[in-house]
């Protein structure tokens, strides 16, 4: 990979982190946290994401990365009060640029939000700004939602205004500039000088000044084309100067009243330069001049001075400034009914320009945000490739079976020998043993990478339900191996939506039911025997046990006179194919949510089960191993070969002798198990095990389905733990066995899949002996 | 993009066209202003490219039209001419017209600016 694909691949891990804390902070704030740290962090994440773009191009996100920026700067400033920020849509604004980082990280188009830019732009700008002067930094902006049906214009009717137009394409352009300007030197709110050119590039500093009459828009010639007759690459810096634009209700949306200043580091002389604007611009639209050593560009454009006061907050304010401007003018295209409001009436609304702070206020900002990110930079870490990991979790099962291996052949020591030996391989399975936790700990991550993405489930699918519903999250930072973590976003994305689809109602039922209108949903992870235990609790209406058992019975799956005691009942949610919800909606209820969870589940070796309490609410619990590097299995013996099967498929283990067993016409052979008629399979016969097998044991399996199954062995050697090694990345797949391991005698065994099992006994076919020698040596030499 | 193309020199109209659609632009020609209006309210082109010395009704006269109509006022009109006056450029400029570009054009710059009007 060349190191810009792979520096950007680093930026896109990164928007995730930086994603996930934003949306963290955000949930926190939104939840009643007053905490400024948090606006602190929440701002923070929004800039590194904006500062990365810029850095690879990605324009889009840049701009929206940008106005979100600048709305949550109003909070920082406290210009807009904690209390008073509408998080719902900072969040909603989040999910959007989650979905732009992922959109720029897939190459695909990016779908602009203008509706949330328009809300963003309102942001700080409530019925407080009305008044002229700029508001005190200390004074927190009243509690005002943004309005949300923007003030018509008084704007000549017909198409839309010119203006618009430009202007849409004018942000994208000086966000683009400014945006890789910003990477270079972190600089937004720098002033101009700091963004100065790179000291290799030749050529002289020029200022140039574009004050264009106000009739711009009505030649059709936009910023974009104009400023776009200058190389791209000899821009240092574009800035509009806003301070023109009269107040709203005065102004001509067909009129021009940007100014632009533009920093070029170029090669052209001023008559190439004049040469540019040839027609575009008057000469007396547009002012070249050299800048000097020293000389700032401002006393050689005395116009320029008199927009500084309006300058100290340009840079950040462009975007929102004129996003606000094309909310407040959008609906001048299409007519709206005012009947209050006489055409050609001015129009109250806030003025355009944005308030200025003052550049004390500015000073004293800064200071706290660097020393935050002197704070963060302690918190060292080191981000390394899973592989990486993989390979050191690998090499560490290696070392405990050379070491186990180590103990067997000690034993055959002479004694003194021996004693000393035996000590030295003591210590060294304890630190092995050690090892193992630690690399185990490596590996180990937080729940909190697959609950994050909950929250934004949960408010979308509100959205589409029409349903208010409150997430609680419990135990994010509950750990278990990142194997496991993979795998439990699809089943806890279809428990949630399945609570919020099925088990919630609708504000209304609620309220008629006698609860709050809010339904809650709990989500909570937790250590339990060695396992970790996650469990999703809704408070909606339960399962309704009589819709579930028709629907059962009307597929057979419950016979007619059978009955069942409740609990059974709610168990059969996770029968295939049984849905209960009356329509079958987007959301799930297509029959194939929950037993596919279960499936999935315990082909991971988990457990799923669910309580229900009939109108008070319905608990899924979801039990799963901490990794799936590491198996608890019961080693047996058939034959010349050993075998693991993984302890949660075992139910219970009896003496064959002790069976009766029945042979069925088509050969099948039966037992009977807890009075049901069990079909039993044996293991040598199934798996092609070599040397002469006596099975003397029957293990009673569980399959996937949830049948029974019992299995004919020789002998179970014991219960360990093993280290899973891959048999597909060593050799290919073996049906009837998921992987292998190398036991503590340097042999290899295959650990055991039921349901693969059983799928192989009944094609009739046997796995390739030869090859599975074959396999099972490789294995052993490559590890 | 669409663009109306007006000239009454008919090579240099059809050197003209040639060059956008070979670039890919969709093109209606017109002879004089007059027709350039004609085929403006039936074409609605995204952009006009106009001659300003044309019998029947000029460039200056035709972009003063145009701008003067709804659908005319938001679209760029590119001046192609031999004239190079500041003074008639003013004029064009007062009329309305975007761009001026002089004759000969070389076809690369032309389809460049074509191109900064594209969005």
């Amino acid at each position: 990979m060349d190191p810009l694909a792979e520096l950007k691949q680093t930026f896109f891990q990164e928007c995730e982190e930086l994603l996930g804390a934003l949306e963290q902070t955000l949930q926190a704030l939104d939840e009643g946290s007053s905490d400024s740290e948090d606006v602190n962090a929440a701002f923070r994440a929004i800039h590194s994401i904006k500062g990365g773009a810029g850095a690879f191009g990605c324009t889009e996100l840049v701009g929206f990365a940008h106005v979100f920026e600048a709305a949550l700067d109003h909070l920082r400033s406290g210009r807009v009060a904690i209390e008073d920020a509408p998080f719902s849509l900072f969040l909603r604004c989040s999910d959007a640029v989650a979905d732009l980082v992922s959109a720029a990280r897939n190459g695909e188009p990016a779908t602009e939000r203008p509706d949330l830019l328009a809300e963003l732009a309102q942001v700080g700008k409530g019925p407080q700004a009305e008044a002229p002067a700029p508001a005190p930094v200390a004074a927190p902006a009243p509690a005002a939602p943004p309005p949300v049906a923007p003030a018509p214009v008084s704007a000549a009717a017909g198409d839309a205004p010119p203006g618009i137009a430009a202007l849409g394409g004018l942000i994208a352009m000086v966000e683009a500039k400014t945006g890789t300007a910003a990477s270079a030197d972190d600089g937004w709110d720098d002033e101009p000088a700091a963004a100065a050119p790179a000291p290799t590039k030749p050529g002289r500093d020029v200022s140039l000044r574009i004050t264009p009459e106000s009739d711009l828009f009505r030649r059709v010639i936009e910023p974009r084309v104009v400023l776009g007759s200058l190389p791209t690459d000899d821009i240092v810096s574009i800035r509009c100067d806003l301070s023109h634009v009269p107040p709203l209700e005065t102004l001509d949306v067909s009129d021009c009243f940007l100014r632009f200043d533009v920093m070029l580091r170029t090669e052209l002389s001023i008559e190439d330069l004049h040469g540019r604007f040839d027609f575009s611009l008057a000469s007396e639209e547009f002012e070249l001049s050299f800048v000097g050593e020293g000389e700032e560009a401002a006393s050689e454009a005395p116009a320029a001075t008199e927009a500084a006061s309006a300058e100290a907050e340009v840079p950040s304010a462009v975007a929102a400034d004129l996003s606000a401007i094309l909310a407040k003018l959008g609906p001048a295209s299409e007519p709206v009914a005012q009947p209050d409001i006489q055409p050609a009436a001015p129009v109250a609304a806030a003025p355009v320009a944005a308030p200025a702070e003052p550049p004390a206020a500015r000073q004293a900002l800064r200071a706290p945000a660097n020393e935050a990110a002197g704070r963060q930079r302690q918190a060292v870490s080191v981000r390394v490739d899973l592989d990486r990991i993989d390979k050191l979790m690998n090499l560490v099962g290696e070392i405990v079976i050379t070491q186990s291996m180590l103990v067997e052949c000690v034993r055959s020591l002479p004694y003194d020998v021996y004693a000393k030996t035996a000590e030295g391989i003591a210590t060294l399975s304890r630190q092995t043993r050690e090892l193992q936790d630690h690399v185990m700990a490596v590996r180990a991550q937080p729940v909190k990478a697959v609950f994050q993405r909950m929250p934004r489930l949960v408010r979308e699918l509100a959205q589409t339900l029409g349903k208010e519903v409150r997430l609680v999250l419990e135990g994010e930072n509950t750990e278990v191996d990142k194997t496991i973590i993979e795998e439990l976003a699809d089943p806890l994305t279809h428990m949630i939506r399945n609570s919020m689809d099925h088990g919630l109602e609708t504000p209304n039922e609620r309220a008629e039911a006698g609860k709050v209108r809010e339904g809650t949903i709990k989500l909570i992870a937790e250590h339990r025997a060695g396992r970790i235990v996650i469990s999703v609790t809704d408070d909606g209406r339960g399962i309704n046990r009589d819709r579930l058992l028709a629907k059962a019975r009307s597929r057979g799956l419950v016979g007619a006179d059978e009955r069942l005691a409740p609990e059974e009942i709610d168990q059969l949610i996770f029968a295939a194919g049984l849905s209960t919800a009356e329509q079958v909606s987007d959301i799930s209820g297509r029959g194939v949510g929950m037993d596919v969870v279960r499936r999935n589940v315990e082909s991971l070796g988990g457990r799923i089960s669910v309580d229900s309490e009939p109108g008070r609410g319905c608990k899924f619990t979801l039990a799963l191993p901490l990794t799936l590097a590491v198996l608890e299995g019961m080693v047996i013996r058939c034959g010349d070969d050993r075998y693991v099967i993984p302890i949660a498929s075992v139910i219970e283990t009896q003496h064959l002798a002790s069976t009766p067993i029945e042979r069925l016409p088509f050969g099948q052979e039966v037992l009977r198990w807890r009075g049901e008629v069990t079909p039993l399979y044996r293991l040598g016969d199934v798996m092609g095990s070599t040397g002469q097998t006596h099975e003397n044991i029957v293990i009673i399996a569980e399959t996937e389905r949830g049948n029974n199954v019992g299995i004919a062995v020789d002998e179970i050697v014991g219960q360990q733990q093993v280290v899973v090694k891959s048999l597909e990345a060593n050799f290919g797949t073996v049906n009837g066995a998921s992987a292998a391991t190398i036991l503590g005698d340097g042999l290899v065994a295959l650990i055991l899949d039921i349901d693969s099992m059983l799928r192989l006994a009944a094609s009739g076919a046997r796995p390739n002996v030869t090859d599975l020698k074959n396999t099972l040596s490789d294995l052993k030499l490559a590890g | 993009m669409k663009i109306l193309a007006i000239d009454d020199t008919k090579t240099l109209l059809s050197l003209l066209s040639m060059t956008l659609r070979n670039a890919g632009h969709e093109v209606a020609e017109a002879e004089n202003g007059e027709e350039g209006l004609t085929k403006f309210d039936a074409f609605k082109p995204d952009l006009v490219i106009t001659d300003l010395n044309m019998p029947i009704m000029d460039g200056i006269e035709f972009t003063r039209a145009c701008r003067s109509r709804p659908a005319g006022q938001n679209t760029p009109i590119i001046v192609l001419t031999t004239e190079n006056g500041a003074e008639i450029k003013a004029e064009g400029r007062r009329a309305g017209a975007s761009a001026w570009m002089v004759k000969p054009f070389e076809p690369n710059t032309l389809l460049g600016l074509v191109a900064r009007y594209q969005n």
